[in-house]
Protein backbone atom coordinates (compact mmCIF):
# COMPACT_ATOMS: atom_id res chain seq x y z
CA UNK A 1 0.00 0.00 0.00
CA UNK A 2 2.49 2.35 0.45
CA UNK A 3 4.42 2.22 -2.58
CA UNK A 4 1.41 3.60 -4.41
CA UNK A 5 2.19 7.33 -4.32
CA UNK A 6 5.67 8.85 -5.83
CA UNK A 7 8.46 8.73 -3.23
CA UNK A 8 9.71 11.67 -2.18
CA UNK A 9 13.47 12.37 -1.16
CA UNK A 10 13.38 15.52 1.08
CA UNK A 11 17.11 17.20 1.09
CA UNK A 12 17.55 18.90 4.62
CA UNK A 13 21.07 20.86 4.55
CA UNK A 14 22.04 21.58 7.59
CA UNK A 15 25.66 23.78 9.00
CA UNK A 16 26.38 23.84 12.84
CA UNK A 17 22.60 23.70 13.45
CA UNK A 18 21.36 22.75 17.44
CA UNK A 19 21.65 18.72 17.81
CA UNK A 20 18.51 19.46 19.51
CA UNK A 21 16.19 21.70 16.76
CA UNK A 22 17.79 19.20 13.95
CA UNK A 23 16.21 16.09 15.79
CA UNK A 24 13.27 17.81 16.79
CA UNK A 25 13.00 18.82 12.60
CA UNK A 26 14.03 15.50 12.20
CA UNK A 27 10.97 13.92 14.44
CA UNK A 28 8.84 16.33 12.88
CA UNK A 29 8.42 15.42 9.06
CA UNK A 30 9.14 11.86 9.98
CA UNK A 31 5.74 11.80 12.83
CA UNK A 32 4.10 14.28 10.27
CA UNK A 33 4.95 12.11 7.14
CA UNK A 34 3.86 8.61 8.67
CA UNK A 35 0.70 9.10 9.82
CA UNK A 36 -0.48 9.98 6.21
CA UNK A 37 -1.43 6.54 4.85
CA UNK A 38 0.87 5.41 1.60
CA UNK A 39 3.02 8.74 1.93
CA UNK A 40 6.39 7.29 0.78
CA UNK A 41 9.68 9.03 1.18
CA UNK A 42 13.14 9.38 2.29
CA UNK A 43 15.33 12.14 3.71
CA UNK A 44 18.40 13.10 3.28
CA UNK A 45 20.57 14.91 5.79
CA UNK A 46 23.87 16.95 4.31
CA UNK A 47 26.05 18.15 7.11
CA UNK A 48 27.69 21.18 5.11
CA UNK A 49 31.52 20.76 7.63
CA UNK A 50 30.13 21.91 10.80
CA UNK A 51 32.33 22.94 13.24
CA UNK A 52 31.70 19.70 15.48
CA UNK A 53 29.87 17.39 12.82
CA UNK A 54 26.32 15.80 12.95
CA UNK A 55 26.32 12.66 15.51
CA UNK A 56 24.86 9.57 13.53
CA UNK A 57 23.30 8.20 16.79
CA UNK A 58 21.33 11.08 17.12
CA UNK A 59 19.62 10.80 13.98
CA UNK A 60 16.81 9.07 13.70
CA UNK A 61 16.72 5.38 11.92
CA UNK A 62 16.87 5.19 8.01
CA UNK A 63 17.88 8.90 6.95
CA UNK A 64 20.72 9.07 4.94
CA UNK A 65 23.32 10.91 6.55
CA UNK A 66 25.94 13.08 4.12
CA UNK A 67 29.30 14.82 5.74
CA UNK A 68 31.15 17.67 3.38
CA UNK A 69 34.60 17.57 4.55
CA UNK A 70 34.86 21.05 4.87
CA UNK A 71 32.03 24.00 4.60
CA UNK A 72 30.93 24.59 0.92
CA UNK A 73 27.66 26.29 1.70
CA UNK A 74 23.90 26.02 1.15
CA UNK A 75 24.02 25.59 -2.39
CA UNK A 76 26.52 23.05 -2.25
CA UNK A 77 25.03 20.76 0.08
CA UNK A 78 21.71 21.16 -1.40
CA UNK A 79 23.26 19.61 -4.60
CA UNK A 80 24.89 16.83 -2.99
CA UNK A 81 21.78 15.79 -1.65
CA UNK A 82 19.51 15.95 -4.90
CA UNK A 83 22.69 13.71 -6.05
CA UNK A 84 22.18 11.26 -3.52
CA UNK A 85 18.67 11.69 -3.90
CA UNK A 86 18.35 11.30 -7.83
CA UNK A 87 21.36 8.07 -7.97
CA UNK A 88 17.86 6.12 -6.13
CA UNK A 89 15.90 5.40 -9.62
CA UNK A 90 12.05 5.20 -7.53
CA UNK A 91 12.48 8.85 -6.15
CA UNK A 92 10.42 11.27 -8.57
CA UNK A 93 9.64 14.16 -6.23
CA UNK A 94 12.93 16.13 -4.33
CA UNK A 95 12.14 18.48 -1.73
CA UNK A 96 14.44 20.90 0.19
CA UNK A 97 13.99 21.69 3.47
CA UNK A 98 15.65 23.70 5.65
CA UNK A 99 16.81 22.51 9.42
CA UNK A 100 15.92 25.20 11.58
CA UNK A 101 12.53 23.87 11.69
CA UNK A 102 11.15 27.05 10.48
CA UNK A 103 9.07 25.51 7.66
CA UNK A 104 5.82 23.94 8.45
CA UNK A 105 5.94 19.90 8.48
CA UNK A 106 2.64 19.74 6.85
CA UNK A 107 3.48 21.92 3.88
CA UNK A 108 5.37 19.05 2.07
CA UNK A 109 1.95 17.26 1.64
CA UNK A 110 1.24 20.39 0.33
CA UNK A 111 3.42 21.06 -2.32
CA UNK A 112 3.22 17.53 -3.21
CA UNK A 113 -0.86 17.26 -3.76
CA UNK A 114 0.23 20.62 -5.73
CA UNK A 115 2.78 19.53 -8.11
CA UNK A 116 0.65 15.83 -8.48
CA UNK A 117 -2.03 17.82 -9.59
CA UNK A 118 -0.40 20.69 -11.33
CA UNK A 119 1.93 18.89 -13.33
CA UNK A 120 4.56 21.98 -12.58
CA UNK A 121 8.23 20.61 -12.67
CA UNK A 122 8.91 23.00 -9.83
CA UNK A 123 6.92 24.12 -6.74
CA UNK A 124 7.96 27.15 -5.47
CA UNK A 125 6.88 28.07 -1.39
CA UNK A 126 6.51 31.96 -0.23
CA UNK A 127 5.61 33.13 3.31
CA UNK A 128 3.56 35.41 2.09
CA UNK A 129 -0.16 35.62 1.40
CA UNK A 130 -2.21 38.27 1.85
CA UNK A 131 -4.70 36.70 4.33
CA UNK A 132 -2.16 35.06 6.80
CA UNK A 133 -0.29 38.29 6.47
CA UNK A 134 -2.82 40.41 8.04
CA UNK A 135 -3.94 37.58 10.60
CA UNK A 136 -1.07 36.28 11.80
CA UNK A 137 2.26 38.11 10.47
CA UNK A 138 5.06 36.48 12.51
CA UNK A 139 7.40 37.61 10.14
CA UNK A 140 9.47 40.86 11.33
CA UNK A 141 9.03 44.11 10.03
CA UNK A 142 12.67 44.51 9.05
CA UNK A 143 12.52 41.16 7.30
CA UNK A 144 9.89 42.13 5.35
CA UNK A 145 10.98 45.17 3.59
CA UNK A 146 14.23 43.10 2.40
CA UNK A 147 12.57 40.42 1.26
CA UNK A 148 9.96 42.66 -0.61
CA UNK A 149 13.14 44.74 -2.30
CA UNK A 150 14.97 41.14 -3.05
CA UNK A 151 11.54 39.97 -4.48
CA UNK A 152 11.15 42.43 -7.06
CA UNK A 153 15.27 42.91 -7.96
CA UNK A 154 14.83 39.15 -8.62
CA UNK A 155 11.52 39.21 -10.65
CA UNK A 156 13.57 41.77 -12.67
CA UNK A 157 16.49 39.87 -13.43
CA UNK A 158 15.53 36.11 -13.52
CA UNK A 159 11.90 36.67 -15.41
CA UNK A 160 10.08 34.32 -12.96
CA UNK A 161 7.59 36.46 -11.57
CA UNK A 162 7.60 35.67 -7.53
CA UNK A 163 6.11 36.57 -4.06
CA UNK A 164 9.27 35.12 -2.20
CA UNK A 165 12.71 35.79 -3.41
CA UNK A 166 14.96 33.42 -1.10
CA UNK A 167 12.61 30.76 0.25
CA UNK A 168 14.50 27.38 1.03
CA UNK A 169 11.59 25.05 0.76
CA UNK A 170 10.50 24.31 -2.66
CA UNK A 171 9.66 20.99 -4.46
CA UNK A 172 11.50 19.96 -7.78
CA UNK A 173 10.57 16.52 -10.09
CA UNK A 174 13.12 14.29 -11.44
CA UNK A 175 13.05 16.09 -14.74
CA UNK A 176 13.59 19.76 -13.16
CA UNK A 177 15.98 18.20 -10.02
CA UNK A 178 18.13 16.22 -13.27
CA UNK A 179 18.31 19.59 -15.20
CA UNK A 180 18.73 22.45 -12.62
CA UNK A 181 22.45 22.00 -11.39
CA UNK A 182 23.19 24.08 -8.45
CA UNK A 183 26.88 25.46 -8.89
CA UNK A 184 26.34 28.57 -6.61
CA UNK A 185 28.01 27.35 -3.03
CA UNK A 186 26.18 30.17 -1.25
CA UNK A 187 22.83 31.72 -0.41
CA UNK A 188 22.30 32.99 -4.37
CA UNK A 189 21.75 29.31 -5.00
CA UNK A 190 17.91 30.34 -4.97
CA UNK A 191 18.53 32.52 -7.33
CA UNK A 192 20.06 30.06 -9.70
CA UNK A 193 17.46 27.86 -9.24
CA UNK A 194 14.84 30.20 -10.40
CA UNK A 195 17.26 31.43 -12.94
CA UNK A 196 17.52 27.64 -14.53
CA UNK A 197 14.10 27.06 -14.39
CA UNK A 198 13.39 29.88 -16.81
CA UNK A 199 16.66 28.72 -18.85
CA UNK A 200 15.55 25.07 -19.05
CA UNK A 201 11.34 25.91 -19.85
CA UNK A 202 10.66 24.56 -16.81
CA UNK A 203 6.86 25.30 -15.40
CA UNK A 204 6.37 26.43 -12.49
CA UNK A 205 4.22 27.09 -9.86
CA UNK A 206 4.50 29.29 -6.50
CA UNK A 207 2.28 27.76 -3.29
CA UNK A 208 1.98 29.57 -0.08
CA UNK A 209 3.57 27.84 2.95
CA UNK A 210 3.60 29.55 6.08
CA UNK A 211 7.18 29.94 7.73
CA UNK A 212 6.79 30.42 12.10
CA UNK A 213 9.86 32.51 13.06
CA UNK A 214 11.51 31.58 16.17
CA UNK A 215 14.38 33.67 17.93
CA UNK A 216 16.59 30.72 17.24
CA UNK A 217 15.59 30.43 13.22
CA UNK A 218 16.04 34.47 12.90
CA UNK A 219 19.83 34.24 14.74
CA UNK A 220 20.47 31.56 12.32
CA UNK A 221 18.92 33.17 9.23
CA UNK A 222 20.94 35.23 6.87
CA UNK A 223 21.47 39.11 7.76
CA UNK A 224 20.27 41.91 6.29
CA UNK A 225 24.04 41.99 4.85
CA UNK A 226 23.50 38.49 3.21
CA UNK A 227 21.51 39.96 0.32
CA UNK A 228 24.93 42.45 -0.80
CA UNK A 229 26.83 39.46 -0.50
CA UNK A 230 24.55 36.89 -2.91
CA UNK A 231 24.41 40.04 -5.21
CA UNK A 232 28.24 39.92 -5.57
CA UNK A 233 28.45 36.27 -5.49
CA UNK A 234 25.54 36.16 -8.61
CA UNK A 235 27.87 38.63 -10.25
CA UNK A 236 30.87 37.27 -10.44
CA UNK A 237 29.01 33.72 -11.03
CA UNK A 238 28.22 35.39 -14.50
CA UNK A 239 30.99 36.77 -15.21
CA UNK A 240 33.89 34.34 -14.52
CA UNK A 241 31.86 30.99 -13.95
CA UNK A 242 29.45 30.53 -17.12
CA UNK B 1 44.18 59.28 -26.88
CA UNK B 2 45.24 57.59 -29.50
CA UNK B 3 47.93 55.82 -27.38
CA UNK B 4 45.31 54.82 -24.82
CA UNK B 5 43.04 53.61 -27.35
CA UNK B 6 45.61 51.18 -28.61
CA UNK B 7 46.38 50.38 -25.51
CA UNK B 8 42.72 49.01 -24.55
CA UNK B 9 42.67 47.73 -28.08
CA UNK B 10 45.60 45.66 -27.25
CA UNK B 11 44.77 44.12 -24.42
CA UNK B 12 41.67 43.04 -25.95
CA UNK B 13 42.80 41.32 -28.82
CA UNK B 14 45.85 39.82 -27.00
CA UNK B 15 43.70 38.64 -23.71
CA UNK B 16 41.74 36.73 -26.75
CA UNK B 17 45.07 34.48 -28.47
CA UNK B 18 45.74 34.06 -24.92
CA UNK B 19 42.28 32.72 -24.36
CA UNK B 20 41.84 30.85 -27.25
CA UNK B 21 45.44 29.59 -26.89
CA UNK B 22 44.24 27.94 -23.09
CA UNK B 23 40.72 27.01 -24.26
CA UNK B 24 38.92 29.36 -22.42
CA UNK B 25 35.81 29.42 -24.36
CA UNK B 26 32.96 30.06 -22.67
CA UNK B 27 34.72 32.91 -20.54
CA UNK B 28 36.42 34.83 -23.51
CA UNK B 29 33.65 37.37 -23.87
CA UNK B 30 33.75 37.96 -20.00
CA UNK B 31 37.06 38.96 -19.82
CA UNK B 32 37.15 40.86 -22.67
CA UNK B 33 33.90 42.96 -20.94
CA UNK B 34 36.09 42.53 -18.00
CA UNK B 35 39.34 43.58 -19.39
CA UNK B 36 37.49 47.45 -19.76
CA UNK B 37 36.40 49.18 -16.81
CA UNK B 38 40.36 47.44 -15.42
CA UNK B 39 42.35 48.85 -18.05
CA UNK B 40 40.42 52.12 -18.39
CA UNK B 41 41.04 52.97 -14.63
CA UNK B 42 44.02 51.93 -14.47
CA UNK B 43 45.03 54.03 -17.48
CA UNK B 44 43.50 57.22 -15.99
CA UNK B 45 44.71 56.27 -12.74
CA UNK B 46 48.34 56.10 -14.39
CA UNK B 47 48.13 59.15 -16.63
CA UNK B 48 47.38 61.50 -13.97
CA UNK B 49 50.91 60.27 -11.83
CA UNK B 50 53.03 58.89 -14.54
CA UNK B 51 53.80 62.63 -16.50
CA UNK B 52 54.11 64.07 -12.95
CA UNK B 53 56.59 61.36 -11.74
CA UNK B 54 58.42 60.82 -14.81
CA UNK B 55 59.56 64.48 -15.68
CA UNK B 56 60.67 64.57 -12.00
CA UNK B 57 62.25 61.63 -12.29
CA UNK B 58 63.92 62.66 -15.33
CA UNK B 59 62.35 59.68 -17.76
CA UNK B 60 61.25 59.57 -21.03
CA UNK B 61 58.30 58.52 -22.69
CA UNK B 62 60.36 55.34 -23.21
CA UNK B 63 59.63 54.84 -19.42
CA UNK B 64 56.55 55.53 -19.76
CA UNK B 65 55.55 52.94 -22.62
CA UNK B 66 57.35 50.11 -20.18
CA UNK B 67 55.30 50.99 -17.32
CA UNK B 68 52.13 50.90 -20.32
CA UNK B 69 53.37 47.26 -20.98
CA UNK B 70 53.96 45.90 -17.65
CA UNK B 71 50.45 47.25 -16.74
CA UNK B 72 49.00 44.97 -19.18
CA UNK B 73 51.22 42.22 -18.00
CA UNK B 74 49.55 42.92 -14.72
CA UNK B 75 46.17 43.05 -16.08
CA UNK B 76 46.01 39.93 -17.67
CA UNK B 77 47.99 38.13 -14.92
CA UNK B 78 44.94 39.46 -12.28
CA UNK B 79 42.38 37.66 -14.62
CA UNK B 80 44.23 34.48 -15.38
CA UNK B 81 44.62 34.30 -11.63
CA UNK B 82 41.55 34.24 -10.72
CA UNK B 83 40.10 32.11 -13.32
CA UNK B 84 42.51 29.93 -12.14
CA UNK B 85 41.98 30.52 -8.86
CA UNK B 86 38.22 30.29 -9.06
CA UNK B 87 38.49 26.57 -11.27
CA UNK B 88 40.62 25.04 -8.54
CA UNK B 89 37.58 26.00 -5.89
CA UNK B 90 34.97 24.75 -8.20
CA UNK B 91 37.22 21.37 -8.22
CA UNK B 92 37.85 21.00 -5.01
CA UNK B 93 33.89 21.64 -4.08
CA UNK B 94 33.13 19.11 -7.08
CA UNK B 95 35.67 16.74 -4.86
CA UNK B 96 33.73 17.51 -1.74
CA UNK B 97 30.77 17.07 -2.57
CA UNK B 98 31.47 13.29 -4.40
CA UNK B 99 33.23 12.44 -1.16
CA UNK B 100 30.38 13.43 1.08
CA UNK B 101 28.00 11.44 -1.86
CA UNK B 102 30.04 8.07 -1.51
CA UNK B 103 30.74 7.92 2.07
CA UNK B 104 26.79 8.73 2.64
CA UNK B 105 25.40 6.41 5.19
CA UNK B 106 21.75 5.10 6.27
CA UNK B 107 21.47 5.94 10.34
Amino acid sequence: MKNKLPKIGIIIPTYNENEFVLVQTLEGVINSLSDIDCFNFMIIVVDDGSDIPVDYSVIPRGIILARHLSNLGQGMALRTGLDIALSYPDVDYFVTFDADGQHSKDSIVKLFYVAIKSGCDVIFSTRFNVASLLKNNTIPVSRMFLLRFATKFENLITGIPLSDAHNGFRLLTRKAASLIKIQQPGMSHATEIRLETSRNNLSYIEVYAPVIYTPYSLRKGQSSLAAIKILIDLLEFYIFDR
Amino acid sequence: MLFKILFVGLIWLLTLVDLIIANHKSTRLQILILSIPLSISLIVFFEANLASITSALGLSRFVDAIIYITLFFLIRLIININIRIRKLEILQRNIISELAKNASKIC
